[in-house]
């Protein structure tokens, strides 16, 4: 643990000095108290105005708004892991005894935990999640995007600016839940190479009382994600060799 | 010259790429969007994406450019900065222009007005460019600068609450974003003459005060700086 002091010292300081990463903590909040008090007043609201019924689709809500919590602090560790590696931060940590995979550890680990963390209250305070056992399996394959993202960012991009661009294609996974929810089966499983779909499915499947078939899905969904989060960092570390 | 170097630049860097994945999934979506509300949506996408491209991408091109110490050597040349920053808009408003056509050909297809239509992509994209480049040198990491330009970006996102029909025209007729969401929208709906002059006018007075604001921020914190570093 003494290795990672003087990273975590230097996180502190660097969250007084850049307010995004603090912003990845307070923007999943703010969509967790916006879903709470917003959702039922804008259901109402767009019901009146266009005559569309929005209750319906609570669950695909629920499942696109929690993809947001990994996105978000998945993109900015992404983001910053290429600032180091911009400004040779990270060649220097590779010559101390952290190394290099200490250093990627490290990184990946405080978005991992947000996106437990703060996916955990969203389905307990949002107030339009039921609370089943099986989000336990959306859950945790939701906490593996957040590296999974941050990782393609570091891994396929040369340089912040292709990072920023890059960060545009993280919009793809939010098809995930829009192919898990609205496309008939079995047409929806052409999109099981988005990993995003793999979290709504066992999300939606648990709503609908198919513990069985969660299950499977979300032991598919894990395969999927391990050899995902293990070509990413094998690339990533290929990157910075 | 330098247009065609930042166009060089983009593509090298994936950027006409990333547009292509990230206008076919926008394809995608407008397909299961039922058709009564498509034309919203159309709307509010590219005003949202293709037109406001640069707030990002400017950002993250001057940042790049200011660890590689290119502005350093950029300014000793017979460069202009009015002709730099032309240049970032200019560019940039075309990767946003061929991305607004693709998203709106394949969907909706051929725009009510096609002049207006482009007219309005490009002053937008021009107008967020400019923003993105005042906001980036008062930023020394890339995601402080994407905080800000969030900051900085969101009153000119009011304009669409008009888009949902909330709040009175009278509201946002003082924002240039007001003239693009005019513009882009005629896609569906004619624009009047007086209304088409309203929009340039309102967009070129916002790309003209975002311009002088550019230019007086780099100047200030980028060039002074440089200036600076090389007199001590």
């Amino acid at each position: 643990m003494i290795r990672y002091r003087t990273l975590v010292l230097n996180d502190l300081r660097q969250i007084r000095m850049d307010p995004l990463l603090m912003a990845s903590l307070l923007g999943p909040l703010a969509v967790i108290a916006v879903t709470r008090f917003g959702f039922i007043p804008l259901s109402d609201w767009i019901e009146r105005q266009y005559g569309f019924a929005l209750a319906p689709y609570s669950g695909f809500a629920a499942t696109f708004l929690l993809l947001t919590i990994p996105l978000l602090p998945g993109t900015m560790t992404g983001l910053l892991m290429l600032d180091e590696r911009d400004e040779n931060i990270m060649s220097y940590y590779s010559v101390t005894p952290l190394t290099r995979r200490g250093y990627s550890v490290y990184r990946l680990f405080l978005p991992t935990l947000l996106s437990v963390l703060l996916s955990a209250a969203f389905v307990l305070f949002s107030g339009i999640t039921e609370s089943r056992s099986e989000n336990i399996y959306a859950l945790t394959l939701l906490a593996l995007e957040a590296p999974c993202i941050a990782l393609f960012l570091a891994a396929f991009a040369s340089n912040k600016v292709e990072g920023l661009a890059l960060s545009k294609i993280s919009g793809l996974l939010f098809a995930g839940p829009v192919v898990a929810a609205f496309i008939p089966e079995p047409w929806q499983y052409a999109g099981m190479w988005i990993p995003t779909f793999w979290p709504a499915k066992c999300y939606l499947l648990g709503v609908n009382q198919e513990p069985l078939a969660a299950l499977g899905v979300f032991g598919v969904g894990l395969i999927f994600h391990l050899l995902l989060l293990t070509g990413l960092s094998r690339a990533f570390l290929k990157r910075i060799d | 010259m330098m247009i065609l170097n930042d166009i060089r630049f983009q593509w090298r860097h994936r950027f006409y790429f990333v547009y292509l994945l990230v206008c076919s999934l926008y394809l995608l979506l407008l397909h299961f969007i039922p058709s009564e509300y498509k034309e919203t949506v159309a709307v509010l996408l590219t005003f949202s994406d293709p037109s406001a491209l640069g707030l990002i991408f400017a950002g993250g091109i001057l940042l790049l450019e200011k660890d590689q110490g290119i502005q350093d050597c950029l300014f000793v040349t017979p460069l202009r900065l009015r002709e730099y920053l032309l240049a970032k808009a200019i560019s940039l408003s075309l990767l946003s222009i061929l991305a607004a056509w693709m998203i709106h050909g394949f969907s909706l297809g051929m725009p009510l007005s096609p002049i207006r239509f482009t007219v309005g992509v490009m002053l937008t994209s021009s107008l967020f460019t400019l923003l993105s480049i005042g906001i980036v040198v008062r930023t020394q990491t890339v995601n402080g600068f994407i905080l800000l330009s969030q900051l900085f970006s969101f009153p000119f996102a009011l304009p669409l609450l008009h888009l949902f029909d909330i709040g009175s025209r009278a509201l946002f007729v003082f924002f240039p974003t007001y003239g693009s969401l005019l513009l882009i929208g005629t896609i569906n709906r004619p624009v009047s003459s007086m209304e088409t002059i309203y929009a340039v006018g309102i967009m070129m007075i916002g790309n003209t005060i975002a311009f002088l604001w550019a230019k007086h921020s780099f100047q200030q914190r980028v060039l002074l700086g440089i200036t600076k570093g090389k007199s001590t």
